[in-house]
């Protein structure tokens, strides 16, 4: 599967952090980091048994994807 | 549990986890050396006359070619009015190495279509803003660990941290976090 289709399956959301990680609780948007883990693994790091997502390993999809999308053009 | 647990004890107050940097930092990673966590333009570019171009720094979106600062609106309108990501209506669209790590990229200076610019920098962190007087904590301090894997930037997406999950809409805060996810939401939306 391409990186662009990859991509095209992210689900983007809006959230808060829970108030004790975040007093002020701004809206945040991304992703959640179990639907990113079944698309793009390699984007999603377990530490301590939480899940973190590289951004440089999306950013890198978005590189390609956007090399994908202008070669089509 | 331990990484979460002193995320919490040592958040400070004073801003949210990536109201943007609010003050550079530098962190000694144990044997690997010491990485600046600022945006820092690399000496490639030392040589540039003075006022070649302007000295703020775009956000990795920008590197990509160039977006307004609504990234999910102006993907359609640079979709459809040049085909590409970035650049005048004419110009040849601005690019990016992929793959490139750290953020390599080339493109059209601004005002002119000949002269391109290649920049270097290192990648943006989130910064935690601390309370007046006192230092900053990148994101970066909570995961040390994460370093340890070899990551530099990394977010806490975990959704055992959330509360209000629903579909993206608008946000506070535009970190690279958001910017990417306004990206993939114009992705899906118009293409």
């Amino acid at each position: 599967m391409s990186a662009f289709e990859k991509l095209k399956q992210l689900e983007p959301i809006q959230f808060r952090y829970h108030e004790r990680l975040d007093p002020k609780q701004p809206l945040r948007a991304g992703f959640s980091a179990q639907q990113v883990q079944k698309i793009i693994p390699e984007a999603v790091h377990e530490v301590d048994g939480i899940l973190m997502l590289d951004l440089n390993v999306l950013k890198n999809y978005l590189a390609l994807a956007r090399e994908e999308i202008l070669s089509k053009n | 549990m331990d990484f979460l647990k002193n995320f919490m004890n040592n958040f400070r107050g004073g801003g949210g986890m990536s109201d943007g940097p609010i003050e550079s930092t530098t962190i000694d990673r144990g044997g690997i050396g010491p990485t600046s966590v600022y945006n820092t333009w690399n000496d490639y570019d030392a040589g540039r006359s003075s006022g070649s171009y302007s000295n703020e720094s775009p956000s990795f979106v920008n590197q990509l070619g160039g977006f307004a600062g609504n990234v999910g609106k102006s993907f359609l309108k640079n979709y459809m009015n040049n085909r590409s990501f970035g650049g005048a209506a004419g110009e040849k669209p601005a690019f990016a190495i992929a793959g490139a790590p750290s953020g390599f990229s080339m493109s059209a200076m601004p005002g002119t279509t000949k002269h391109k610019m290649f920049q270097y920098r290192h990648t943006t962190p989130t910064v935690i803003g601390g309370t007046p007087g006192t230092p900053g904590k990148s994101f970066l301090d909570y995961a040390i660990p994460v370093a340890g894997l070899g990551l530099q930037a990394a977010a806490l997406c975990d959704e055992r941290v959330k509360v209000d999950m629903a579909p993206l809409e608008s946000s506070d805060i535009n970190d690279d976090l958001a910017e990417i996810a306004f990206f993939v939401k114009g992705l899906r939306e118009c293409v």
